[in-house]
């Protein structure tokens, strides 16, 4: 009980509001901005992109293994499961790329895949440069969920290449053939 | 009324050969920035927008942005108000985003008394002070803070938010008196100067 000859002391309410303790948030933002600053130290090591889809049909049946299911990549309406799919996304992104960094020859192998190297440097820097400017959360999730299509592209390319060089074939063969 | 506000959370001298590292490129020097400021930049946007989710959010937008223009930073000023000054506009875009800023209208000349409130140690406890202060609409809460807890000028709460000096003071004004409330505090006892 508060002896009212004796008031309490006063504390400025600037000086109380400073010292609020710091909050911290729930989960670390770094992972994502690390994934963020990745592509730009790594451009020149990427190969291949373009043509992807119709070689892993032609060459690989059953296409990569994913563990994103199809209707993350839906477009259908983003609100609750928005952060879970973004999430989901963002790690089978950095998944891809660690697969591209263990199979990729840097597009040393032929004339054709540097040039799909480059087109694929030009496209995932063109994306990263929406994805800087994009604050709409569904225009977010839409543009990562084509950057990942992208590498999804590109490793099934290399799967590809690899996959024909243990039969002694060459991927330009293959991309004449299947164009 | 002079405002002497103690020194910001964000106030963390940072060396110029980090930043210099940052701006080459080196992912671990980004990484030692964003270590330091996570939680200044997370809780001015808590502060400003009451909503964990969309502080978190701003944390990350802010981060990105300075990733993207570091290179824009000069140096004449330090880095963390420039920093901060990023936070800030993300935090008030948010508010804006959400339909939260207040119209201008019309202001009395009492509307800009605002009593230098005095607080018993009970009312500045960090949960109850930090619970009154969300109740507030988020843009008297938001002048509240940048004046109070950053030490901005009403000048320079006028241009962040694009409103004028005038709204700046009302907010304060009025803010101060609805915490007072919020707070369940004596007038009398509470006020000064």
């Amino acid at each position: 009980m508060v002896d009212e000859r004796f008031p309490e002391p006063g504390i400025p309410l600037g000086a109380a509001l400073a010292g609020l303790p710091l909050e911290s948030p729930e989960r670390s933002a770094w992972p994502m901005l690390a994934e963020r600053l990745r592509p730009a130290r790594r451009r020149a090591r990427w190969p291949y992109a373009m043509a992807a889809s119709v070689l892993a049909l032609l060459l690989l049946p059953h296409g990569l293994p994913t563990s994103t299911s199809d209707h993350v990549l839906s477009s259908s309406g983003v609100a609750a499961t928005g952060r879970v799919e973004l999430a989901a996304l963002m790690s089978e992104s950095a998944r891809l790329e660690r697969l591209l960094a263990a199979t990729s020859d840097g597009g040393a192998s032929s004339a054709t895949t540097a040039a799909l190297s480059l087109e694929f440097e030009d496209r995932l820097h063109a994306l990263d440069a929406e994805l800087a400017a994009a604050g709409d959360p569904e225009q977010q999730l839409a543009l990562w969920q084509r950057r990942v299509q992208l590498l999804r592209d590109v490793a099934a390319v290399e799967t590809s290449r690899h996959y024909l060089a243990a039969e002694g074939r060459s991927l330009d063969v293959a991309l004449v053939a299947a164009y | 009324m002079v405002n002497v506000s103690p020194p910001s959370s964000f106030a963390i001298d940072v060396p110029n050969a980090l930043l210099g590292r940052a701006r080459r490129g080196e992912a671990a020097a980004y990484e030692q920035l964003y270590r330091w400021f996570e939680r200044p930049v997370y809780t001015l946007a808590l502060r400003l927008t009451g909503q964990r989710e969309e502080a978190q959010d701003i944390l990350q937008d802010t981060m990105l942005k300075l990733f993207d223009r570091l290179s824009e930073f000069r140096g004449d000023s330090p880095f963390w108000g420039w920093l901060r000054q990023i936070a800030v506009n993300e935090s008030l875009m948010q508010l804006r985003r959400r339909g939260r800023f207040l119209a201008e209208d019309e202001f009395d000349e009492a509307d800009f008394a605002a009593p230098d409130l005095l607080l018993p140690p009970r009312a500045a406890d960090a949960a109850i002070l930090g619970q009154a202060l969300g109740r507030l609409p988020g843009a008297t809460r938001s002048v509240i803070w940048l004046y109070h807890a950053e030490g901005y000028t009403h000048e320079e709460i006028a241009a962040a938010m694009g409103k004028s000096v005038s709204f700046s003071k009302s907010q304060l004004a009025r803010g101060t008196r609805r915490l007072r409330g919020l707070l369940h505090l004596d007038t009398e006892a509470m006020t000064h100067g």
